[in-house]
């Protein structure tokens, strides 16, 4: 099952096990901008959760217990303590990240992290970060100051890492308790001082389950990885044709295997105006282009949450574009096929195993 | 002394209902707009933050009436009080044309 957030709504895309035939479902949310959706399976039984940014009536989370066929607006959905001094308030949910034992976490922006542990019927926030004695010095990326990354180690899920834009990495080895910045390594393209404590724009994080403790991070400028769950981080991406981009994926049985999707220019355009996904299969010592069924002559982009993997052998990746298609390859990346067209703009992919 | 609620009626969008799944014609006993969302909020859960932020700043997108006269943009919105009768329209901003 592929879970498709769109600026117009949530859908669905139900495979078969061959991964060949798809059946789209939708649009939920009466067309809503939708940020994330993502399945919960801990429970047993999965909990399908959607970040619904409604331009009216507020940013809300919903909720679907048999699998999409209903959903329902949550009991709850992220908020800022009524009585916070700075008036904040929740603009959008940005990224939905359950952590494999019936915790939700939630992105927000403005940046702010929270948590929800009884399936979005109460969020509490992590003050801590969410008043961080630096927030007012934060300044916002061209999409909003936004927390969209959230990694929780499976190992110690007290060590918790976020990404915010424009402010980098910040991690808790506490389970939220304290946080400090860890963008040692990370460039900072834009500022006087190019490797300043924080404010990189760091655009995505993923990790492979099994060896949590190495990240790959795609950067605003830059693609790293690091060996120590970002403690400090080395640059990968010199070999790309461009080293901006805004997602980045591992492969969920092969650690080194990372995927990535080059943009270059204002335009944010694939290299030469052709789509092309780039692979590495060795952490970042080499990429090599992919690019077989991916069409020339593109001029769309894929946003940061806009590529799912899937624990299939060989592994499948699912990437939606900014013009709503979604492309598909179910070997690794070796070749691609489109899986479906005039989709809205496409914010968000994530697959469920069912 | 505190003042009896009146009766007024509540019309909101049909966007609203929806998205609330309530009646989008309702009578509420109340004398403020902060009342109004209060009882309302009672009866569906949600209400309020539909309507209003967490920091209490009525959303950007949202028009509230009372009677003819526009209220959402006032410091004070949810002060205004209510009379006896009156009409409370709870409205969507026209808007979508960048979607």
């Amino acid at each position: 099952m592929l879970l498709v957030g769109t600026m117009k709504g949530g859908f669905i895309l139900d495979g078969d096990a061959s991964r060949k035939k798809w059946k789209l479902r939708g649009p939920f949310f009466d067309g809503y901008e939708t940020y994330d959706m993502v399945g919960d399976p801990s429970a047993g039984k999965p909990v399908l959760y959607a970040a619904v940014n409604t331009w009216t009536w507020g940013p809300v989370i919903y909720k679907s217990t048999d699998l999409g066929k209903g959903w329902k607006r949550a009991k709850a959905s992220p908020r800022f303590s009524p009585k916070n001094k700075e008036g904040l308030a929740v603009k959008r949910t940005w990224n939905l990240q359950p952590d494999g034992e019936g915790r939700v976490y939630a992105g927000a922006e403005p940046a702010a992290l929270f948590a929800t542990d009884d399936e979005s019927s109460s969020w509490e926030g992590f003050e801590s970060l969410n008043y961080h004695k630096t927030r007012k010095t934060w300044n916002p990326g061209a999409g909003g100051l936004c927390l969209h990354t959230i990694v929780v180690n499976p190992a110690n899920r007290k060590k918790i890492r976020v990404g915010i834009s424009s402010v980098g990495v910040l991690g808790s080895d506490d389970g939220g308790e304290r946080w400090r910045f860890m963008n040692k390594g990370i460039r900072a393209d834009f500022l006087p001082n190019k490797y300043p404590e924080y404010g990189q724009c760091v655009h995505k994080m993923d990790f492979h389950p099994g060896r949590p403790e190495t990240l790959f991070l795609q950067n605003h400028g830059g693609v790293y990885i690091s060996k120590d769950f970002g403690e400090t981080w080395n640059e990968i991406g010199k070999r790309l044709p461009s080293d901006f981009g805004f997602p980045i994926s591992v492969h969920r049985g092969q650690p080194g295997t990372a995927y990535v999707f080059p943009l270059v220019g204002m335009g944010r355009f694939p290299p030469d105006g052709e789509f092309q996904a780039w692979v590495t299969r060795d952490s970042g010592k080499s990429w090599t282009k992919s690019d077989r069924g991916l069409p020339k002559h593109a001029y769309f982009g894929v946003l940061r949450e806009a590529v799912a993997v899937d624990g299939e052998e060989p592994g499948g990746v699912y990437c939606g574009t900014t013009t709503g298609q979604i492309y598909f390859s179910r070997n690794d990346a070796k070749s691609w096929e489109k899986m479906v067209d005039n989709l809205p703009r496409i914010n968000s992919l994530s697959h469920l195993a069912v | 002394m505190t003042e009896a609620p009146v009766p007024v009626t509540v019309r909101m969008t049909e966007m609203l209902a929806r998205h609330l799944d309530c009646q989008s014609n309702l009578t509420v006993d109340a004398n403020s707009l902060d009342d109004l969302l209060s009882e309302l909020d009672r009866r569906y859960p949600g209400f309020r933050d539909s309507v209003c932020d967490e920091a209490g700043k009525v959303r950007v997108y949202v028009n509230l009436f009372v009677n003819r006269e526009l209220v959402a943009s006032r410091p004070d919105a949810l002060m205004s009080r209510l009379s006896d009768g009156d009409e409370v329209y709870i409205l969507a901003s026209v808007a979508g044309g960048a979607r």
